[in-house]
Formats: C-alpha cells, sequence, structure tokens
C-alpha cells in the first residue's frame, strides 16, 4: 500500500468535509468527557485515601461496640498495648434557648488524645481547645449556621446546661454528610454522667481508639485477637480496612458515573455511525473513480481508515481536554458526601484510558459504515446504478460489529464486578436501544399510515421529509429518545417519592414522636400532650435485647464462622410486644401468635423477612436473647414483610404480648402537631419536663431525607445530562449529512416558487414532530420503566406527571427545531443555482 | 496483426447477469483486437452492451466466458487488486460525466494516477504541462464545480495521460458537451493519441466521432454486427456530419452500411 499517497489523499479528500466531520466527532466527546472526568476523579480520591489513610482513621485502630463497656471488656482493652482514647456516642435532644429551638442531634464525649493522625477541625479559633478542656460544646457546622449560633451560647443536653464553643467542622474519616440526619455535638467527656442521659439500657455507642507503638502492626494484632473480639461483640477497624471500604464504596460510585459516561459514548457513537454513513453515501462516486484509476481496495479502506482515526482522535482529545473540566466540577457535586477532600490533579491514566476507549469506540463506529467503501466496483464510475458487489454485509463489516460487541462488553465487564452483572447491562443497554428503535419505527410507521393528505403544505411536507430515504429518524428518535427517557424516569421517581411523602402527610398520620420515653414518664408525656390538645396517635413499648445463641450455636461462633452478616449479630435489637400486625407490615409465613401461652415453652416470635434471610432464619428456629442480662428462648414462629419507609415505629422482631411487660424499656409515643411554630413549643416544653425524652419532627427529617435525595439525583441528572446533550450532538451530527439534500429540496421548491415562510415552516414542522416522536418514545419506556420501579422496588402507585411529560416534550421538541434551525441557518437566503453547483459530493 | 503490437485482444468475450427470473446475456461471443496506436469507436443502440464492453476491456468487470487480454496480461488471470495496478499503468479513462474528484484541484485530479505509484518528484510539472496542453494552464487550483463541462473534461483527459498509458478508454466522451466543446475535446483526444501512441477505444453515439476514429465497431444485442475500417478518404468532414448531432442515433446505423 503506498501510505504517503493514503495520507496526502485522505487530507485531501477530507478538504470540503473537515467540517462535517469534526461537527460528527463532537458527538463522543462528551461521553469521552465524563469518562475521563469521573476516571480521574476517582484516581484523585484514592490518592487521597492513600495519603490521608491513618488521618482518616485518626487512629491504628477502632474497636466499636454497642454495650456499656463490663469487666470483661475492660480488662481486654486494658491488657491492648499502646495510646487509648474513648468515646461514647448517642442520639438525644439538644435545647438551644438562643434560638428557642431544640435539635434530635448526635452527642460524643470523647475522652483521651485522638486523632492521633489528622485533627478534629473547629472554628473560630480557639473553639477545638476550650472544649477539649471541658470548656464547651463543638456544634455540627451546619447546624451551628442555621441556628445562627455564637461561641458563648448556651445549649442543654438532657439535664445538663453547657456553652457553645465553636462550629465543627470536620472529624477524621467522617463525611459532613453523615452529620446532617442526626448532627454532631461534641461535648466534654466530664459532663455526660450530668446530662442524665446515659443509663443501663440507653442506646449508646461505645468506641475505643488506639495508637499502637511503632512496632505492633494493626492488622496482624486483629487477626491474633479475632476470637476475643467476636466473644466480646467488639467490631475491630484498622486503616487497611478503612481503606478497603472506601475503595469498595468510591468503586461503586465511580462504576455507577462511569455507566452514565458509556451511555453517552455509545449513543455518540451511534450518531458518529449514521452521520460517517451519510458521509460515505457521497464519497462512492469518488471511491468508485479512484479504483477506476488504479487505487486497490485496501489504498481506499486506508484512505476511510485514516479519516476515521482523525474524527476519532479529534473526539477522543476534545472529550479528554472537556473530561479535566467535569473533573474539576464533581468535587463540587459531591461535597459533603465524601469523607476525603477531593484535590484536583490531572490523571494522565484517566486521559489516556478515556482518549484509548473514546478512540478505539470512535473509530469502529465509524468504520463501520467506511468499511463499505472498501467493496465499491470501479465499475461504478462507468454505471451509477451499479452498487457494492456481492449479497449482505461485507465480512469486514461483520468483522468491525464484532469487535464493537465486544469492546462495548468489555467496558461493561470493567464496570461490573461480575460477569453476570456485566451481561445484565450490556443487555439492558441493548434492551433499552432496541426498545427505544422499535417504538420509533412504530410511530414512524403510523405517521406514514396517517400522514396528512390535507393541510397546510408546509405541514404535509415536513411531515413526509421525516421517512425520506436516509433521514435517520428511527436513529434521532433512538439518540433523541434515549436522553429524554432517562430524564423522564428520574423525573418519575422523585415525583413518587416526594407525593409518597404528601400522601403520608395526612391528617392521619403521625409527624412528631417522642423517644426514650422512661415507664415512668409516660402518663407525664400524655399529659403533655393533652395539654397542647395533640391526639396520641400511638404508643410503642421498646425493650432492648441482644442474640445470645440461634438454633443452639453462640453468636460468638456464628461471628467467627463469619457465616451470617456481623451486624446481625452484633447490634442491640429494639423489640416490641403486641397483639396485632400494624398496617406497615405483612404476614408472608407461619402463624401469629397474639399472645404468649407462658408455659415455659420457646416464645414464639415474628421476625422481618430481610433479616431472617441475612441469619439463614426459617420458621421453627430458636434464637435465645439476652434481655438485659436475663436469658430468654424464643422460636421463630412467623416472618412479616415491612414497609419501612413509612414513617412509624417499624421492629425486625415483635414479641407476643404476655412476656416482655415486666423488661426494663422505654417507649415511643407519636402524635401530630398542626404546625412547626406548635412543634417547637411542645419541643421546648418536653425538654424542660423530661431531659432525657428525644421529641422529633419528623417533618424536619424528611425534609433532611428529601434534601439529601435532591442533592444525589443533582449528581445522577447531571450525568444523565451528558446524554441529552449527546443527543442533541448526534442530531446536528445527523442533521449535517443531510443538509445537502434538504438544501437542494429548498432550492428545488424555491425554483418552483416556494416562499421563504414555506420553507421555514416545513424545517420547522419536520424538526417538531421529530422532537415530539422521540420524547414521546422516551416518555413511553420512562412511563413504563416508572411503573416497574413503583411496582417492584418502590411498592408505590405510579401516576405520570402531566407536568413532568410536557416539561420533557417542551424541553427536547425545543432543543431539536433550535439544532435544526442552527445546522441549517442562512441556506434559504442563498440563490438556489448556488446551493445546487455545491451539492455535489462533498 | 502480430501478438507483441497488439494492446487489447477480446477472445469469445461473452457477459450474463442473473436477474430474478432469467438469466440476462448482454455480451456474446464477442472477438477483436486492437494494436499500439491505434482508434476504434464502439456504437450502437442504448442497451446493445457497448459500456459493457468497455468495462470488461477495462478490467472494471468480470466476463462470464472469454478472455481479456490487455497489455500482455491476461485479466482473468489477476485479482482485483492486480486488475487495479495494471490499470493505473497502462491505461486512461475519459468518462461521460468527467468523474473528477469534487474535493480535489484540477491540478490534484490530473496528478492522482501518478502519485498513486508513489511518484512524487516531477509529477506537479508533468501536471500543469498536461493542463497547459489541454488549455486550462491558468486553472490549475479550481475546484471540479468551479469549472465548465468543457473544462472537467479537459482536465479528466489530462488526468488519462498523466501515466502514459498505452491505451485509453473513453465512454461517451463527448455525451454531456455541447458540439462546440465536443469538437474541442476530440482534436485534443486525437491530439494526444497521436503525440503519446495510446491506442484509443471509445464508446460512443456520436457518428462524426466514430467515423474519425477509423475503425467502427457496431453492437447489435450484444453481438459484434460490423467491424469496419475507414480509410483516411472516408472519415468524413467534420464539420458537415457533426450537424446530425448527438441525437442522430437512428440514423448512424444506415450510414454505417454504406
Amino acid at each position: 500500500m503506498k501510505i504517503r499517497w493514503v495520507g496526502r489523499m485522505a487530507w485531501r479528500d477530507s478538504r470540503r468535509s473537515r467540517k462535517q466531520l469534526f461537527v460528527f466527532s463532537l458527538a463522543i466527546v462528551l461521553g469521552v468527557a465524563a469518562l475521563v472526568g469521573v476516571r480521574s476523579f476517582r484516581e484523585n480520591l484514592e490518592e487521597e485515601v492513600e495519603n490521608q489513610a491513618r488521618a482518616l482513621l485518626g487512629a491504628d485502630l477502632v474497636l466499636t461496640s454497642r454495650q456499656a463497656p463490663g469487666d470483661e471488656i475492660e480488662a481486654f482493652l486494658d491488657d491492648i498495648e499502646g495510646e487509648r482514647a474513648s468515646e461514647v456516642s448517642f442520639t438525644s435532644m439538644a435545647l438551644f434557648p438562643g434560638p428557642g429551638q431544640s435539635r434530635l442531634v448526635m452527642v460524643r464525649a470523647l475522652d483521651g488524645d485522638f486523632p492521633w493522625y489528622g485533627e478534629i477541625r473547629a472554628e473560630p479559633a480557639g473553639a477545638r481547645q476550650a472544649w477539649r478542656r471541658g470548656e464547651g460544646v463543638l456544634v455540627e457546622k451546619s447546624l451551628f449556621d442555621q441556628l445562627g449560633l455564637a461561641p458563648g451560647d448556651p445549649v442543654r443536653v438532657g439535664g445538663k446546661e453547657l456553652e457553645v464553643a465553636g462550629a465543627l467542622r470536620q472529624v477524621p474519616g467522617e463525611a459532613v454528610g453523615v452529620g446532617q440526619l442526626a448532627p454532631r455535638i461534641f461535648v466534654p467527656h466530664t459532663a455526660v454522667a450530668d446530662t442524665g442521659l446515659l443509663t443501663a439500657g440507653s442506646l449508646a455507642r461505645y468506641r475505643y481508639y488506639y495508637r499502637f507503638p511503632d512496632e505492633t502492626a494493626p492488622d496482624d494484632w486483629v487477626a491474633e485477637n479475632r476470637d476475643k473480639l467476636s466473644g466480646l461483640r467488639l467490631r475491630a477497624q484498622t486503616v487497611e480496612d478503612l481503606k478497603e471500604d472506601l475503595g469498595d464504596a468510591l468503586g461503586n460510585l465511580a462504576r455507577f458515573l462511569n455507566l452514565s459516561g458509556l451511555v453517552a459514548l455509545l449513543l455518540g457513537g451511534v450518531g458518529v455511525a449514521a452521520g460517517v454513513y451519510g458521509y460515505v453515501s457521497r464519497k462512492r462516486d469518488t471511491a468508485a473513480i479512484l479504483r477506476c484509476l488504479g487505487a486497490g481496495h485496501r489504498e481506499i479502506f486506508g484512505i476511510y481508515l485514516l479519516q476515521g482515526g482523525a474524527l476519532g482522535a479529534t473526539g477522543a482529545f476534545s472529550g479528554a481536554l472537556l473530561g479535566i473540566g467535569v473533573q474539576a466540577i464533581l468535587p463540587r457535586l459531591f461535597e459533603g458526601l465524601l469523607p476525603v477532600e477531593a484535590t484536583f490533579s490531572l490523571s494522565w491514566k484517566a486521559i489516556a484510558e478515556g482518549l484509548f476507549v473514546g478512540f478505539g469506540l470512535c473509530l469502529l463506529f465509524a468504520l463501520w459504515p467506511m468499511a463499505a467503501l472498501r467493496r465499491i466496483p470501479p465499475l461504478r464510475a462507468l454505471r451509477a446504478s451499479v452498487s457494492a458487489r456481492g449479497a449482505g454485509r461485507d465480512p469486514l463489516q461483520w468483522f468491525i460489529a464484532g469487535l464493537l460487541g465486544a469492546a462495548v462488553f468489555g467496558f461493561c465487564r470493567a464496570q461490573s464486578e461480575n460477569l453476570r452483572t456485566a451481561g445484565g447491562i450490556f443487555l439492558g443497554l441493548a434492551a433499552v436501544f432496541l426498545l427505544l428503535a422499535g417504538t420509533g419505527w412504530l410511530m414512524l410507521r403510523g405517521l406514514r399510515w396517517a400522514r396528512p393528505s390535507r393541510g397546510p403544505f408546509a405541514w404535509r411536507q415536513g411531515v413526509a421529509n421525516l421517512y425520506r430515504p436516509n433521514n435517520r429518524t428511527v436513529l434521532l428518535i433512538v439518540s433523541l429518545g434515549l436522553g429524554t427517557f432517562l430524564i423522564g424516569i428520574l423525573a418519575f421517581s422523585r415525583g413518587m417519592l416526594t407525593d409518597y411523602i404528601r400522601f403520608s402527610d395526612t391528617e392521619e398520620t403521625p409527624n412528631f414522636a417522642f423517644f426514650d420515653i422512661q415507664d415512668d414518664q409516660l402518663e407525664g408525656v400524655r399529659e403533655l400532650l393533652g395539654e397542647f390538645d395533640l391526639p396520641v396517635l400511638g404508643e410503642t413499648p421498646i425493650v432492648t435485647m441482644r442474640i445470645e445463641s440461634i438454633r443452639g450455636r453462640p453468636v460468638s461462633e456464628l461471628l467467627r464462622e463469619n457465616e451470617v452478616p456481623g451486624w446481625t449479630l452484633r447490634r442491640e435489637y429494639r423489640s416490641t410486644y403486641r397483639r396485632e400486625l400494624t398496617d406497615t407490615e405483612r404476614l408472608i409465613e407461619g402463624q401469629w401468635t397474639e399472645e404468649a401461652a407462658g408455659d415455659g415453652e420457646p416464645v414464639p416470635i415474628s421476625v422481618e423477612s430481610g433479616l431472617a434471610g441475612d441469619l439463614n432464619l426459617e420458621v421453627g428456629d430458636e434464637i435465645v436473647w439476652d434481655v438485659q442480662g436475663l436469658p430468654l428462648r424464643s422460636e421463630v414462629a412467623s416472618l412479616r414483610e415491612v414497609e419501612w419507609r413509612r414513617i412509624s415505629p417499624n421492629f425486625f422482631v415483635v414479641f407476643p404480648a404476655g412476656v416482655l411487660e415486666p423488661a426494663p424499656k422505654f417507649h415511643v409515643v407519636v402524635t401530630r402537631t398542626s404546625s412547626p411554630g406548635e412543634t417547637g413549643r411542645v419541643q421546648i416544653e418536653a425538654a424542660n419536663r423530661f431531659s432525657n425524652v428525644s421529641a422529633v419532627d419528623l417533618r424536619m427529617l424528611l425534609n433532611t431525607v428529601e434534601e439529601v435525595l435532591g442533592r444525589i439525583g443533582f449528581v445522577v441528572r447531571f450525568m444523565a445530562g451528558f446524554t441529552v446533550v449527546t443527543g442533541l450532538l448526534v442530531l446536528a451530527a445527523v442533521a449535517a449529512t443531510g443538509r445537502y439534500q434538504r438544501r437542494r429540496e429548498w432550492c428545488l421548491l424555491r425554483t418552483l416558487g416556494a416562499s421563504s415562510g414555506q420553507i421555514s415552516g416545513i424545517r420547522t414542522v419536520e424538526f417538531l414532530v421529530l422532537g415530539t416522536l422521540a420524547a414521546t418514545a422516551g416518555l413511553v419506556l420512562a412511563t413504563a420503566g416508572g411503573w416497574a420501579l413503583g411496582r417492584f422496588v418502590f411498592d408505590l402507585p405510579f401516576a405520570p406527571s402531566a407536568g413532568v411529560m410536557f416539561g420533557c416534550w417542551a424541553a427536547v421538541a425545543g432543543a431539536t427545531v433550535l439544532v435544526g434551525w442552527l445546522n441549517d441557518l442562512g441556506s434559504g437566503r442563498r440563490p438556489p443555482l448556488e446551493v445546487l453547483r455545491e451539492s455535489g459530493d462533498g | 496483426m502480430s501478438q507483441e503490437n497488439s494492446v487489447l485482444k477480446i477472445c469469445s468475450l461473452s457477459k450474463s447477469y442473473r436477474t430474478a427470473s432469467r438469466e440476462l446475456t448482454v455480451l456474446r461471443g464477442i472477438d477483436f483486437e486492437l494494436s499500439a496506436g491505434g482508434v476504434c469507436a464502439v456504437v450502437g443502440p442504448s442497451g446493445s452492451g457497448k459500456t459493457t464492453l468497455l468495462g470488461l476491456c477495462a478490467g472494471l468487470d468480470r466476463p462470464s466466458e472469454g478472455s481479456v487480454i490487455l497489455c500482455g496480461q491476461v485479466l482473468e488471470k489477476l485479482d482485483e487488486d492486480g486488475r487495479a495496478r495494471l490499470r493505473n499503468r497502462e491505461v486512461g479513462f475519459v468518462f461521460q460525466n468527467f468523474q473528477l474528484v469534487p474535493s480535489l484541484t484540477a491540478l490534484e485530479n490530473v496528478t492522482i494516477p501518478a502519485e498513486m505509484q508513489g511518484r512524487l518528484h516531477g509529477v506537479g510539472e508533468a501536471g500543469r504541462g498536461l493542463l497547459d496542453r489541454v488549455g486550462l494552464g491558468d486553472r490549475l487550483d479550481h475546484y471540479p464545480v468551479q469549472l465548465s463541462g468543457g473544462e472537467q473534461q479537459r482536465v479528466a483527459l489530462a488526468r488519462a495521460f498523466i501515466n502514459r498509458p498505452k491505451i485509453l478508454f473513453a465512454d461517451e466522451p463527448t455525451g454531456n458537451l455541447d458540439d462546440e466543446t465536443s469538437e474541442c475535446v476530440i482534436e485534443l483526444m486525437f491530439s494526444l493519441n497521436r503525440e503519446t501512441g495510446a491506442a484509443v477505444m471509445i464508446v460512443t453515439h456520436d457518428w462524426e466521432l466514430a467515423r474519425r476514429s477509423g475503425r467502427v465497431i457496431r453492437l447489435k444485442s450484444g453481438e459484434v454486427a460490423e467491424d469496419r475500417r475507414f480509410g483516411e478518404g472516408e472519415r468524413g468532414d467534420p464539420g458537415g456530419s457533426r450537424a446530425m448531432g448527438k441525437g442522430a442515433e437512428k440514423s448512424q446505423q444506415g450510414v454505417f452500411r454504406l
């Protein structure tokens, strides 16, 4: 092959089409940008995790327990060589007399010099030192700002009044986001006892931090003490564990974001293929002439391979540049949701990977149609009617298609944990593409069947243009419809969840709850509600307990053998007892028992089906509970399905009446207030009368949940936006290939006397109907997807919102018309002959 | 005619196409030979197989039966790329619709076949010389859309001779041109034929052009109906017969029977 000639010819041949080829290459830019941005972001985070690993944990080892340290634990902890710090944390109400508000907070009391690596950050200067000296409280920054607090303001936690020292900004290893549901408050450890909140049976978490001498390897220590730790129900975490956990979390996040990049890239690739197909159809004559003049099929293929390569390289390179910008934006989107602060540094590996994937996929997508030129017979130079030799597709095209499939599957595999997931993603993507294409095709057939025989000329001509040969209407419906589908399904899901919350906010549903009510306080809480004229909508007793053994096997043994998730065995269960099922529960197996027989037989209990799955429990299995020191034999009598999303007290384990009544317990009482103002007044009064009782405004919790959902939703929408804009770029690419054909038609119509108003009308109708078809196809799929999500994931009734549908249609159709107009800008004003002379092979 | 002197030899050439219902024979048992520097015109009514014959002779298509020996090479023994190389080295083309590459300038169009051979030095000069020879020395950088039909055909003619071919195949070279421009192109073609010694095979409906070529092969229903050579005196007066115009195909046959 004459490489120099091929190169020169590829350059010359592209002379009049470079702008068009550049437009094609734009279709992959956003896909590559997403891949580069996400990968770089991940690399930076991983590097930060590596660099800050010790500072993330703040210690060499952290032991966590859900029970107050007994003698055995104390002895074990004392024996551990190294420096130690302890922390106790629990949720409680905090009353801020200044602004006159109270909030559910996570109270944390730290004793010792933790953290040894990294630091707890607070503001203003000196606040941390004041807290360390036991002179004040650090309040989570978001709450500090929200309540307009200032150093020196009072805060009451339980029975103890303290002084605010400053705002808490960061704790090693913790994302700011974790403080959102229950903002953190660091109190001096000496003040905990005075709050009176920590009594037997209190729900508290105990943490023990250690700094080991240099010669002790934390992971080796954990391995040596695994049995003891299991026996004492202590969970150990080292820097390596943390890195692994963070790595998994970041990996999952990156995989999700990468998938949206892949969708945008694939869509762009399809756009490239469509654009190049139109380009190639105009290059057939050139290929035939060159064949006639003596070029071999390798040279012909070489010319277009080079052009395809340049196309891919331009798209990939532009995408990589844009990706660097995306990388700069992503940390802002995730602000506060990540445990490490992402810094910005170029990741050459990510850029190289983006360039390789983008270039490779773009080249393959471009070569698929370009390969057809290889088989253009030279005889075509004599007879324009002669087409490619042989029946069916060129084997090279099948080979390229196979490579493309393998490359996409390979990418899916790289983004998935196993082959099955990769296959699922691959098939899912294929299904979405096929469903959209099928819907588009059916609609186009329907439109053709019902084509308007009357009405304005512009309308009839505009609609007829959609099924003009080589118009790629179905492809455009797929590319624009995919973006509509993603945006639509996100909007539907969000709408479904917020509707559900709104639906829950009725007169009968509680919006205010009192937690941790002791037996002797129950009557007082009822009286308080009476004084404010509030109804008691529910009272639930709660008994704390732990699992001692299952089917005769002690927990320590089960923990050692690692057969079931550790949390299910270590946790402290908050169980209740009652005679009937609530409306958030459904019995799915076994027999519900209203009241225990009290004959010494195991107590028949009901277990939540998910937990039963985790613990491998079946109806008839025996569980021995440790109810605050006393063993209690029980038998799984039934399995329940629980609707956890509903705001009402839900339980993993429910006992029948007649067993747990004498046990130490606390109560939850729920009511409904008419306004946030009333809630605030009740909260303050409750804090004054019952310092240990948490009075939680459920509406505020819902708002917080909504806010978190909104932020996550924004990240998802941001990535889905890549697909939408790619769809428009694909439209631009395909419209560019059809431009000459459209211009010729307009010239013909102009020559026959059509006014510029009619030409504009035809153009507008064509793109408006195209946008409408695409939006409809996307919304049909989004509606089906929304229904499936509602039915199988959220378990909610689905009613598509007319507002969402109209919004999607208006956005997609409007953008389509705009892109169509921009593409043909100025064509209508040029003299017909000038256009006709230019409209050859280009 | 000796074998050494022959640039094109056609033996028992047939071409059939399979259609949905039957086999359609376009050419049947064609034999003829063209010597170096010789000129022949292939005439016949539409559908008689003229263009098919030209395509087979130039190796643009494969015959169903028979053999084509072009410049000493048996085309059936060459693969696609082998035939392409042979065309590049030994063959020039002129088409009815000019077939210039629209993205290349006039000069670039002319130099393509030479550049394809890997030649770079002197190619530009040769191209410029040829364009000068066809009267387009001042239009080197013009693109096909900026040239008239006659000018495009002259560029195509210059391109056909850039590699000093042994044979030129011309498919209706004046088919898209007016009489005056046609005359100019024909003059150029014949003078280049004389200057370079390249044989010329012309497919045409134009009687005037056919008669001036000195040898006329008339096809009818895919067979050679007549293979006639004209003497110097019989080649006629260009001005008189051109008045018949290119649309006078039906009457041409009568003239050939003279």
